[in-house]
């Protein structure tokens, strides 16, 4: 039974996709004390690497036409471990939502209205994400479609009136990061921005046609790593030193725009952007968690469950960490060793096991 | 006082769905919605009395962090 009517086009998965990837452009400030100057090396690393995987989920993906990650894990494991399985990418998938919704909501309290109570802020951005996920897949693709344009003009804009600014001697001393931190920087690049790519096996049995999806998903890997690009390099010619120093460097860089004092004080549109990028991401990770407890619990809709995992991950998020400076923490320390077991080990466990049941069916079927 | 609001608001919630699950005979999925919603009411209640809770979702990452064998620190 299908869960949801609406079906989006292969153009649109891609413009989701992009749309979904681009709230890279926030979270690697986890990366700029990390890795400095070189932080656009890893950019580079961290793509080709998920283009491997990506090319993993898609293998999933076609070989299941029609079927949801919940469907997959049935399938392949069995229905009973299968569930078990499912639960914990759902488990992941919920935090997702409570951990951005809470850097969503440090973001406003810190740089932009310090004295708002926390919860408000939260209260209107899950209010607007529970819309769009009431709508659908359709309505959501086509957000995606237009707040990735908007983002991705936004953030060139930004570059190009940084330019003046900029010392590309900045981006100097070239690889001289000690491998160890060349290697943390990776993984949370990895785990944080990229890989969370496998919610995407929830969108494919949605698309019209399922199995023509790697094209979209690697031209969106793409464009979101050039458009991380632009900003990361962008930020480190015109913060040289100082990208150690800042909580968030993509949002302390573009206010010293100074255009013939014209244009000033255009750190809001970054704010913008970090508006519109986490409510895409929320947005499709409230989706995935809704549609794919629907699926693991055998209910006939989704829209019954959208209200009351709103509600928890108001709850939850409000209070997440003691502080925004153990969120940083978490997110250079913690979180990506977490993440990784969902997005890299649990698929590859299950193509693994699919590659070995389909070697024993074989070798059943020649004696 | 909070905690008025909160009960107001969980109402508002449950009157606008509980109502259609009810005519649509959508018994599964109304034990599923009011599963949640009882443990949401719980988290609300805890976090504007200002108790101290376990937060599952904040402590998962932690645990699993512990088995590794190795991290940055």
């Amino acid at each position: 039974m299908k869960l949801e009517k609406g079906v989006i086009s292969n153009t649109q998965l891609m413009f989701l996709t992009f749309s979904f990837m681009q709230a890279m452009i926030m979270t690697a400030n986890f990366n700029y004390a990390l890795t400095k100057q070189d932080t656009w090396i890893v950019v580079i690393a961290a793509s080709a690497v998920t283009a491997l995987f990506v090319l993993m989920y898609t293998v999933l993906a076609r070989r299941y036409a029609g079927k949801d990650l919940v469907q997959i894990n049935d399938t392949v494991f069995g229905p009973y471990f299968g569930k078990a399985v499912s639960a914990l990418y759902i488990w992941f998938f919920f935090q997702l939502i409570i951990h951005y919704a809470y850097f969503y909501n440090s973001f406003w309290i810190t740089y932009i209205m310090p004295e708002t109570p926390r919860i408000a802020f939260l209260i209107m951005l899950m209010f607007i994400c529970a819309m769009a996920v009431k709508g659908g897949i359709e309505v959501i693709a086509r957000c995606g479609f237009l707040l990735s344009l908007i983002v991705a003009v936004m953030t060139s804009l930004i570059f190009i009136l940084l330019f003046k600014d900029m010392k590309f001697s900045n981006l100097q001393p070239m690889l001289q990061t000690p491998p160890k931190d060349f290697i943390q920087s990776l993984h949370i690049m990895l785990a944080i921005p990229f890989l969370d790519l496998v919610s995407l096996l929830v969108f494919f049995p949605y698309t019209a046609e399922n199995r023509k999806i790697r094209k979209p998903v690697l031209l969106a890997l793409c464009m979101s790593t050039a458009l991380l690009l632009i900003s990361v390099v962008g930020n480190v010619a015109a913060a040289g030193e100082r990208v150690a120093n800042s909580t968030s460097v993509s949002f302390a860089i573009p206010r010293e725009i100074d255009f013939a004092g014209v244009l000033t004080r255009l750190d809001v549109l970054i704010a913008l952007t970090l508006l519109i990028t986490i409510f895409m991401k929320i947005a499709v990770m409230y989706y995935v968690t809704a549609i794919s407890t629907a699926r693991l619990l055998n209910l006939r809709s989704y829209r019954p469950l959208i209200i009351p995992i709103g509600v928890l991950v108001i709850g939850f998020a409000v209070k997440l960490y003691p502080s925004d400076m153990e969120q940083v923490y978490a997110g250079k320390n913690v979180w990506p060793f977490y993440a990784i077991v969902q997005e890299a080990l649990l698929p590859a466990v299950t193509l693994a096991v699919v590659y070995i049941r389909k070697l024993f069916q074989k070798r059943g079927a020649e004696q | 006082m909070k905690i008025v609001y909160v009960i107001f608001a969980f109402a508002v919630l449950i009157l606008y769905e509980v109502p259609r699950l009810v005519k649509k005979k959508y018994w599964r999925e109304l034990i599923a919605f009011s599963v949640l919603m009882v443990i949401a009411f719980a988290v609300s209640v805890l976090q504007v009395q200002d108790i101290d809770f376990y937060n599952p979702t904040e402590k998962t990452q932690y645990i699993v962090k512990s088995l590794y064998p190795f991290d940055y620190d």
